[in-house]
């Protein structure tokens, strides 16, 4: 099997997908710095801010993700796409650099302001861990999402692992807490990192790895689009 | 073919002229630029003999002066919020100059670079000659007194504060408020535009100093720097629209013309605000403000949002009038502030602690740490930076 990518049409996809998103992504930065801008103001100013940070961080993933994959079936670009020189394989390179690049810089600039905010001011930094399984669980829906979304390419199925995983953030979050080596540390004043909470950020990665893996695996089975 | 290549001759000779236009309409706005820089040394060097911030300032000298308080607090209401107003005309003339792609890449060289790079260094330049004087300086001011009794004591030593971007905030906001000119430049602000346009001065006077009072709202009085890394609402409801009223005011050709007649009335009106101001804010500035009487905040508030405007409107009907002619020495001026402005807070204070056990009244340790601040700044830019990658970065490479 010949695994060679056609890099030139590669990137003129994913020069596509940046150029159609930058409002959305816009759009979507400018919430999170609102949101950023509200932490300072006070106690429950914080808890607004956190959570709408990680709500345009969620928004973000799930509204780009419904862009470049669901609407580009139902609005006929797909089509336009196959009669160009390209492999299922070089689709699914596009789509993942694209995707992930317009995800995963948002993504690391909200959690590297929010840990810096926790490092630089009195909040106590024994969140952290909690902040980053948090962070990891936000990344791990948009890769499990996204792989379905490459696998499926289905917009009722890629529908149904969204709002499913959107509905586990508030019971991991409280099943996180139920871990006493996680909940006793969290109000200490320095980050516990102990086999736990390494352990739970270890697994995390890995199922990130498993699902990007997998669609990769998909797509290369596939000799054409069809 | 021939009316094509007309049309084009047309189309370059009026680019040129409204370039030229453009140019005669951009020396005030660059010589203001350059005072509300320079008027930044004068108030931080004030700050040392200020009875208000004698507390929290670290270079505070046992000579103070109301005066300073008076003077300083009236320059602070307006200093800042027209340096932003400039900065939003100019990034609207950068967009349209160069584009967005443009646009960021020139703001990103000359304020987010200088910012990373500078941060650091003025940290290091404000810390070391402080550990100095804690050693040295007699008369020490509260800061010092504290740090060297922490020295002594260091189970009773306060909590560390947090980091905070001192001086060079300014540059962090605009960083934040380039941010948003891109991302906003996404949504169709036609409507609004259209609107503002058609404000007659009068109501634009009365009302327009209303929309800053949420901004203002979130913060005490007087108006604190916006100098920590997180980003401060209040400074982007405040600063932020100043900005963004610079960045309209460009496409506005004859904006300012509709005020040249008030522009008295304006500094009077301001300077009876003020007076009423200087009454209500707390004569020793206090952290955490205490919690003020609602009735005090909206006078506060109202007085602060409107001297901001109506001096801001003063500074431009006024520098349009006199500072709108090509001068070699504002010229100089304009080119040196931005260096001068990044180093002054540093040597201040290292001039500071040297003046603090002298047997001089205010007026003259004032001048004094001024002057020196001033003339090492315009020297090391001449010789160190003007014709440097530090000149090039700050300013521009020179012809």
């Amino acid at each position: 099997m010949n695994y060679s990518l056609n890099m030139p049409v590669v990137h003129i996809l994913v020069q596509k997908d940046w150029y159609l998103l930058r409002k959305l992504i816009a759009l979507y930065m400018t919430g999170a710095f609102l949101a950023l801008s509200f932490i300072s103001l006070g106690e429950w100013q914080f808890v607004m801010g956190m959570t709408l940070l990680f709500s345009m961080v969620i928004g973000l993933g799930n509204h780009q993700l419904t862009n470049t994959i669901i609407n580009e079936r139902k609005e006929q670009t797909l089509p336009l796409i196959m009669s160009l020189p390209i492999s299922p394989s070089d689709y699914v390179v596009a789509k993942l650099i694209a995707n992930m690049t317009l995800f995963v810089i948002p993504w690391a600039v909200v959690v590297i302001a929010t840990i810096a905010v926790f490092l630089l001011t009195p909040i106590p930094d024994g969140i952290l861990p909690l902040t980053i399984i948090g962070a990891l669980y936000f990344m791990l829906c948009y890769c499990l999402t996204w792989s379905v979304g490459m696998i499926s390419e289905s917009e009722g199925v890629v529908l149904f692992v969204m709002v499913f995983t959107n509905c586990l953030i508030g019971p991991m979050f409280y099943l996180i807490f139920r871990v006493p080596e996680i909940a006793q540390h969290v109000w200490a004043q320095e980050p516990n990192w102990n086999s736990t909470a390494i352990g739970i950020i270890v697994f995390q990665l890995a199922f990130i790895v498993l699902a990007l893996v997998s669609a990769f695996h998909w797509q290369a089975r596939k000799e054409t689009f069809l | 073919m021939n009316s094509t290549v007309e049309s084009r001759l047309s189309e370059t000779s009026a680019a040129q002229s409204s370039e030229q236009e453009l140019q005669q309409r951009l020396h005030y706005l660059d010589n203001l630029r350059a005072l509300a820089m320079i008027a930044g040394v004068f108030f931080h060097a004030a700050l040392a003999y200020s009875p208000m911030l004698n507390t929290y300032w670290l270079s505070a000298d046992t000579q103070q002066s109301p005066l300073v308080d008076i003077v300083g607090f009236f320059m602070h209401l307006f200093r800042m919020p027209l340096f932003f107003l400039i900065a939003g005309f100019f990034a609207a003339y950068l967009v349209a100059k160069r584009g967005m792609k443009g646009f960021i890449g020139n703001r990103a060289k000359r304020v987010l670079l200088p910012f990373v790079i500078f941060m650091p260094l003025c940290l290091w330049a404000v810390v070391a000659p402080l550990l100095a004087a804690v050693h040295t300086v007699e008369n020490k001011s509260p800061v010092l007194l504290m740090i060297a009794n922490a020295f002594v004591n260091p189970a009773e030593a306060p909590p560390q504060p947090p980091p905070t971007t001192m001086h060079l905030w300014f540059l962090y906001v605009l960083v934040f408020l380039y941010f948003l000119t891109w991302a906003l430049s996404y949504l169709d602000w036609t409507a609004v535009r259209g609107k503002f346009s058609t404000i007659k001065p009068l109501v634009f006077i009365a009302v327009v100093p209303l929309l800053l009072l949420p901004g203002l709202f979130l913060v005490s009085s007087p108006l604190p720097a916006p100098d920590s890394f997180l980003p401060q609402l209040w400074a982007f409801g405040f600063f932020g629209l100043f900005f963004a009223a610079g960045y309209w005011m460009f496409q506005q050709d004859h904006f300012l013309e509709q005020f040249s007649a008030y522009w008295v009335y304006l500094l009077l009106g301001s300077i009876a605000l003020y007076a009423v101001y200087f009454q209500l804010i707390p004569k020793k500035i206090i952290i955490p403000a205490p919690t003020v009487e609602l009735t005090t905040t909206v006078v506060l508030k109202l007085c602060e949002a409107f001297v901001a405007v109506w001096m801001t409107l003063v500074c431009l009907v006024l520098g349009k009038r006199f500072l709108n002619t090509p001068s070699r020495s504002m010229r100089f001026m304009a080119d040196s502030s931005y260096w001068i402005y990044i180093i002054h807070v540093p040597l201040l204070f290292a001039i500071q602690y040297q003046l603090m056990d002298l047997q001089w009244g205010w007026i003259e340790k004032f001048v004094a740490s001024l002057g020196i601040t001033l003339a090492i700044g315009a020297v090391s830019y001449l010789l160190l930076v003007r014709w440097t990658p530090i000149g090039w970065m700050l300013n521009g490479k020179k012809k």
